[in-house]
């Protein structure tokens, strides 16, 4: 239980000391935060779901900011691949659990914050008592089931949550579970299946990208704290940076919300992977895919020898063709969203084996031509990155 | 033609796979209903993605009309016109 740290929230508010004065001047001379506001930042306590792509930016605003206290709520170690946009970790914290990476890095900025870990996942039996007591959530999770996880415990627990995604080049911030406002369910009311949003190991994700929508993410939480501005309430931010366009639409309080609608029929956590059906997409492995005819990379090359060589189809893009393909086997390139230009063409009396990075994209393409028709079409198992690993080590994985 | 009379339906990144990479469509069409049918209609593989089979728009994706989720467009008040934006705004978990 983290009864001890309500009670600790629940103090008498600890004044400024003459050297946060000078640490916090820049802040401090804002009319619309001052000794108190600062005061107020020091007495208060954010819970960032995540210390990844989003959570990074976000805690070390939120530490440089003042925050009194910060937990960390995260079940996974650094890894290289991380970096590129996980600024709050660095090259030496490789294979060191991301909340122990997240503190020493906080303690570096601003010593004075006192810092919380939970190096674990969040899960339904843990949340509440993690959640519990904090008085801003920043939800920077990378995954549906905890995102609906940390919505219906924010909802129960009466804590308002700054909501932050990421896709490619596109972001969206909200605020959820404020007094009167909507929460993540009124806007999103089923997860998506599990082979409908590819993760960002799949697709990618562009490092800066996070570093913009955490930073909103920080400025809200702050704004939540100090209780001033408009914040995100009733509204999601849409952030395109190819274009630089941020726009916004309008959210509403759905009454018939299941968790936090007129008659409620959510009134305890729930088995949110089950919920979401397995619609997990971590930043660090692809989602479960949908389930087709497979065939393995050793099994391919046997029948590449053989006379019975099928057809093969690389459903990646252009860029990805340029890193590694199997075009010496007379693979075509036909990128996953052009597939239906090539129906019409197609034999479906044709043994076609289709790939992609890792499997996922190919096996949506195997299951699209499925309906429609061609049952002859086989997703290679593990994609082009298990066919360098196991065939032809002198093509590079990415 | 110009571009410039018609509706702009913007595509989110995680479907543009299902658009051939386009960001942007632009359709001739007087109301809401008018333009989710013309998508159906010319992009079926984006069509498939946003859809039930009962025609609704899945639960993980919300169209907006000029800032307003359809849902709560009033019945008389699904006009849309030329400059109207319809932004597609799926869930996304990237964190």
């Amino acid at each position: 239980m983290r009864s001890g740290e309500m009670n600790e929230n629940e103090r008498e508010p600890v004044a400024l000391t003459p050297e946060e004065t000078l640490r916090y001047h820049r802040q401090i001379i804002l009319p619309q935060v001052g000794p108190r506001g600062q005061e107020r930042l020091k007495n208060a306590s954010v819970l960032l779901v995540g210390v990844g792509g989003l959570g990074s930016p976000a805690a070390l605003y939120l530490a440089a900011a003042g925050i009194g206290r910060l937990g960390v709520v995260d079940g996974d170690v650094v890894e290289l691949s991380n970096l590129q946009r996980q600024v709050l970790h660095d090259t030496p914290s490789v294979g060191r659990s991301k909340t122990e990476s997240a503190h020493r890095r906080i303690a570096r900025i601003n010593p004075d914050v006192e810092v919380q870990e939970y190096p674990v996942r969040l899960t339904s039996d843990n949340a509440l008592n993690t959640l519990e007591g904090w008085d801003v959530v920043v939800d920077g999770s990378d995954n549906f089931p905890t995102r609906y996880l940390v919505n219906d415990a924010c909802v129960l627990l009466g804590i308002p949550f700054v909501y932050g995604a990421i896709f490619r080049f596109e972001g969206q911030a909200s605020v959820f579970a404020a007094p009167g406002g909507p929460c993540y369910r009124c806007l999103f009311r089923d997860p998506p299946p599990p082979d409908a949003v590819p993760s960002c190991a799949e697709a990618g994700v562009l490092g800066v990208l996070p570093g913009l929508l955490g930073t909103i993410q920080a400025t809200e939480a702050i704004k939540l704290v100090l209780g001033i501005g408009d914040p995100l309430v009733g509204r999601l931010l849409l952030v395109d940076t190819l274009t630089m366009e941020f726009r916004e639409v309008e959210l509403r309080r759905d009454p018939d919300c299941v968790v936090c609608g007129e008659a409620p029929s959510i009134t305890s956590l729930i088995d949110y992977e089950e919920f979401c059906g397995g619609a997990t997409t971590p930043l660090a492995a692809p989602p479960e895919r949908p389930q087709v005819a497979e065939i393995d990379v050793e099994e391919l090359r046997a029948r590449l020898g053989s006379g019975r060589a099928p057809m093969i189809l690389d459903v990646r893009e252009n860029h990805e063709w340029r890193i590694s393909n199997l075009g010496p086997y007379g693979a075509r390139l036909l990128p996953l969203g052009r597939l239906q230009e090539i129906l019409d063409d197609l034999d479906p009396d044709v043994d076609l084996v289709i790939y992609c990075r890792t499997g996922h994209r190919s096996a949506i393409a195997v299951k699209q031509l499925a309906s429609v028709g061609f049952d002859r079409a086989l997703n290679l198992r593990g994609g082009i990155n298990e066919w360098a690993r196991r065939i032809d080590p002198s093509l590079p994985t990415y | 033609m110009s571009d410039r009379g018609l509706v702009t339906v913007r595509v989110p990144e995680p479907l543009r796979d299902f658009t051939g990479g386009r960001g942007q469509l632009h359709l001739d069409a007087g109301t809401v209903d008018a333009v989710l049918e013309q998508i159906r209609r010319t992009e079926p593989l984006l069509a498939g993605r946003l859809f039930e089979d009962d025609g609704s728009v899945r639960g993980f994706i919300n169209v907006f009309v000029d800032g307003t989720e359809i849902r709560h467009l009033e019945a008389g008040r699904r006009e849309v016109g030329p400059g109207s934006v319809v932004a597609i705004v799926p869930s996304v978990a990237g964190g």
